[in-house]
């Protein structure tokens, strides 16, 4: 009977949730049931959709039904165990949660008290008992910010919920995940931590204190800690924490490990001392998650990407076990790109390695899909065994961190930028030109223009070249252009192609490897401007071969005038 | 000469049922070259004439492309009269492929062919100072070992469709090209070196660059 009325309440709740986005239903435990309702403050639900995630198919969808009755585990057992041991009536806990696709990650938990009388026993498995039911209607139904207020009365705890107005935090996961456990190395991090900070801990006697302390987080890895601000009231001999502070800090932090990326977890902490206790007794009165300062617009783009691309392989890493090894064998190009943009530019990581690959650097960090672009042309050209070597090297730091790689590691990190930095202003060798020319084609009617893919073919059926503005011979002159960008390649008819070839050549013959990067440009403007008109055009002999005469004349005019000057 | 054994052909054609290679065959020709005829004054190699007795053309997708020659188009005669503003010695090559989208030629070269008629194969880039690379002893042995680069290709435990990723064919791949005794026999004597070196200051590197790679053919040849 208690169980079929408590379903109606989470029913009723949630259709008024699902309609407005707010709405709080006092959420009766213990022997005393109502189904009053009480509707809070109305909240926005802007950022908050009913709508599953479209990326998942239903057979995904069914797959993950056990990471989401995981994760709803997970969440009631955050829940209950920082309620578990408040006995003061009238204490309230905040939670807020980002739900995704039945994954919830915490953002943020605080603590009020308002009244000073101890209240009977309330074990927090009664309110998680029935809060299960919600939780598993919310995880499947909702996208979005919720936040659960827990309030402390006599003898029960009444639970409200809302939906919160919040952009989705990068650090939000992705996918439910069955394994919700912390990884041994978190624990003890955690739990060190915890210690370290608990032996700053003091009250003077019969006073109050307060500190601030910033936990840095980077997946599910703990990365450091810094202390903040100490504030006490006068009074008597300092007391030291008590033992059960090392225990709340652990509890309070652990829960914000289930999340993604770099980031830091802001805990306020209050300490009392009362009567001849030898200890003070402090608590975790607000802890919420402080992200990183918002990139450029211009790498926002590009990081979005990364983010959910990491989600995907961390995803892989924990929940499936797929070590770095196989995971590094499954990286494209550009993921790898990502990976040096999102790993190196995204984390601030870039900064350690500008004094070994200055133009490197530059051309990562120079924002979004372009950096990402000009830095997956230098991969095509670096070759195999480098493209082999960074792959095994961010997968490793995607799955385990930065900190994971070895000394060795970071020297061979440091000697590929090295290797890579020096090779912008070599000539290409024959093997670079053609993976680059190789690319230049899968991009061009892949990726740039698949509408002419099908066009651009001559009588024979074979597709149009594509030329470089630029040619590759002179990318050396170039460092920081990506040699391989959309704006300096164009398909030719063969009949076109040659002809500009023999301006090149022209251009070539008369000054060998003594050209300046003013020069090619000239040349390249002098192609441009004369045979602009066939550029992704197809080419019909007929009209276009006397055109393409007097054209090429002109063009190597220019030529002989700018060699002349 | 018709009924000359193309196993290396064969084993391309397999490779392209096995992977996801995109293949388009053409149907053959009566009125394709046959042995010794003269195209543009060059002889038409005995292999390359049975391989065109048995098929039109073959286009692998954003790859090898082997001329068509069938009723709709000549392509065969069509390339060899695009090329013929080519220097010498490439003008005197036959050109019977290319890379799909690219400059990269595939041709015969009749000056070397052997007693029977056979006649190697190279790679020519015509992109900057031209130049060739020799990649197989006969037509047949092209296919080969082309089919062989793409089991490579296809077979890398870390296979990616990102062409970006793959091994250049053939700077990366001197194992395959050296498993050809006959034609690494030729390139020990010397005789493509008017094909793959060019001479002056502006050619010394690209030189150089063949060098290392026929060193690399050499180490890997069995």
């Amino acid at each position: 009977m208690i169980r079929g009325a408590c379903w109606r309440a989470v029913a009723v709740g949630l259709a008024v949730l699902m309609v407005q986005g707010c709405a709080t239903v006092p959420y009766e435990v213990g022997s005393a049931l109502s189904l009053e309702r009480q509707v809070s403050s109305p909240g926005e639900a802007t950022f908050v959709s009913t709508d599953r995630n479209a990326s998942s198919s239903e057979d995904e969808w069914k797959e993950e039904a056990g990471a989401r009755r995981a994760e709803v585990e997970w969440a009631l057992a955050q829940m209950g165990a920082l309620a578990n041991g408040e006995e003061q009536v009238g204490t309230v806990l905040r939670f807020t949660f980002w739900v995704e696709r039945g994954a919830f990650t915490l953002l943020s938990h605080h603590r009020g008290v308002a009244g000073a009388e101890r209240g009977q026993s309330a074990k927090a498995e009664a309110f998680t008992g029935e809060l299960r039911g919600l939780l598993t209607l919310l995880a499947e139904r909702r996208t979005g910010a919720l936040a659960f207020t827990l309030h402390r009365e006599r003898s029960r705890w009444r639970v409200d919920y809302e939906a919160a107005s919040l952009e989705e935090p990068p650090e939000a996961k992705q996918r439910p995940a069955r394994r919700t456990d912390y990884p041994d190395g978190t624990l003890l991090a955690v739990r060190t931590m915890a210690r370290q900070v608990v032996r700053l801990l003091q009250v003077p006697e019969d006073a109050s204190a307060r500190m601030t302390v910033e936990v840095a987080l980077d997946d599910d890895r703990l990365t450091g800690w810094t202390p903040g601000p100490y504030q006490a009231e006068s009074g008597g001999t300092v007391r030291p924490a008590n033992d059960r502070a090392v225990e709340s800090l652990t509890l309070a932090v652990l829960p914000f490990l289930h999340g993604l990326g770099p980031r830091s977890v802001r805990l306020a902490l209050s300490g009392t001392h009362e009567g001849t206790s030898a200890t003070s007794h402090w608590r975790v009165e607000r802890a919420e998650t402080i992200r990183p300062v918002p990139p450029d617009e211009a790498v926002e783009d590009v990081l979005r990407e990364y983010r959910l691309l990491h989600a995907e392989i961390f995803h892989r890493y924990r929940e499936e076990m797929v070590d770095s090894v196989a995971l590094a064998g499954t990286f494209s190009l550009e993921q790898v790109a990502l990976y040096v943009v999102g790993g190196l530019v995204g984390k601030g990581l870039h900064v350690a390695f500008e004094a070994v690959a200055p133009v490197v650097m530059r051309g990562v960090t120079r924002g979004g899909a372009a950096g990402m672009r000009w830095f997956r042309t230098q991969l095509i050209r670096a070759g195999r065994k480098d493209q082999e070597l960074l792959r095994r090297l961010f997968a490793k730091v995607e799955t385990e961190g930065v900190e994971s790689l070895s000394a060795a590691e970071r020297n061979e990190l440091t000697q590929l930028l090295r290797r890579m930095e020096q090779s912008l202003t070599v000539k290409l060798d024959g093997d670079a030109k053609k993976a680059l020319r190789a690319k230049a084609q899968d991009d061009f009617f892949g990726v740039f223009h698949p509408e002419l893919e099908e066009v651009l073919r001559n009588a024979k059926g074979k597709q149009y070249d594509i030329h470089h503005l630029i040619p590759l011979e002179y990318a050396h002159l170039f460092p920081e252009l990506d040699i391989n960008a959309a704006a300096n390649l164009k398909a030719l008819g063969t009949p076109v192609h040659k002809k500009i070839n023999n301006v090149w050549t022209s251009f070539r013959a008369a000054l060998g490897n003594d050209a300046t990067p003013q020069q090619v440009q000239q040349v390249a403007d002098i192609t441009q401007r004369h045979f602009a008109g066939w550029f992704n055009k197809v080419y019909e002999p007929g009209q276009s071969d006397a055109l393409l005469e007097r054209a090429t004349a002109a063009a190597l005019e220019d030529v002989h005038a700018l060699l002349a000057r | 000469m018709t009924n000359i054994p193309l196993p290396g052909l064969e084993r391309l054609l397999v490779a392209c049922e096995k992977y996801p290679v995109r293949a388009k065959l053409r149907k053959p020709w009566g009125g394709a070259p046959t042995a010794g005829t003269l195209l543009l004054g060059k002889p038409v190699d005995p292999i390359l004439a049975a391989v065109y007795s048995r098929l039109g053309g073959l286009h692998l997708d954003h790859d090898l492309f082997i001329e068509p020659c069938d009723e709709q188009v000549n392509g065969l005669l069509m390339v060899n009269e695009e090329q013929s503003d080519w220097p010498e010695p490439f003008r005197s090559l036959l050109i019977f492929g290319c890379r799909d989208g690219l400059s990269y030629t595939y041709a015969t070269v009749p000056s070397l062919a052997d007693a029977r008629g056979f006649q190697p194969v190279v790679e020519v880039d015509p992109y900057e100072d031209i130049y060739a690379l020799p990649i197989a002893s006969n037509v047949d042995r092209f296919f080969d070992t082309y089919a062989r680069y793409l089991e490579l290709v296809y077979e890398m435990p870390d296979f990616s469709e990102d062409r970006g990723t793959w091994p250049v064919f053939p700077w990366h791949v001197p194992e395959i090209i050296a498993t050809d005794r006959e034609l690494m026999g030729m390139i020990v004597e010397g005789r493509f070196d008017s094909l793959m070196f060019q001479e002056g200051a502006a050619a010394r590197r690209g030189n150089e660059e063949i060098r290392n790679w026929i060193a690399r053919l050499r180490a890997a040849s069995p």
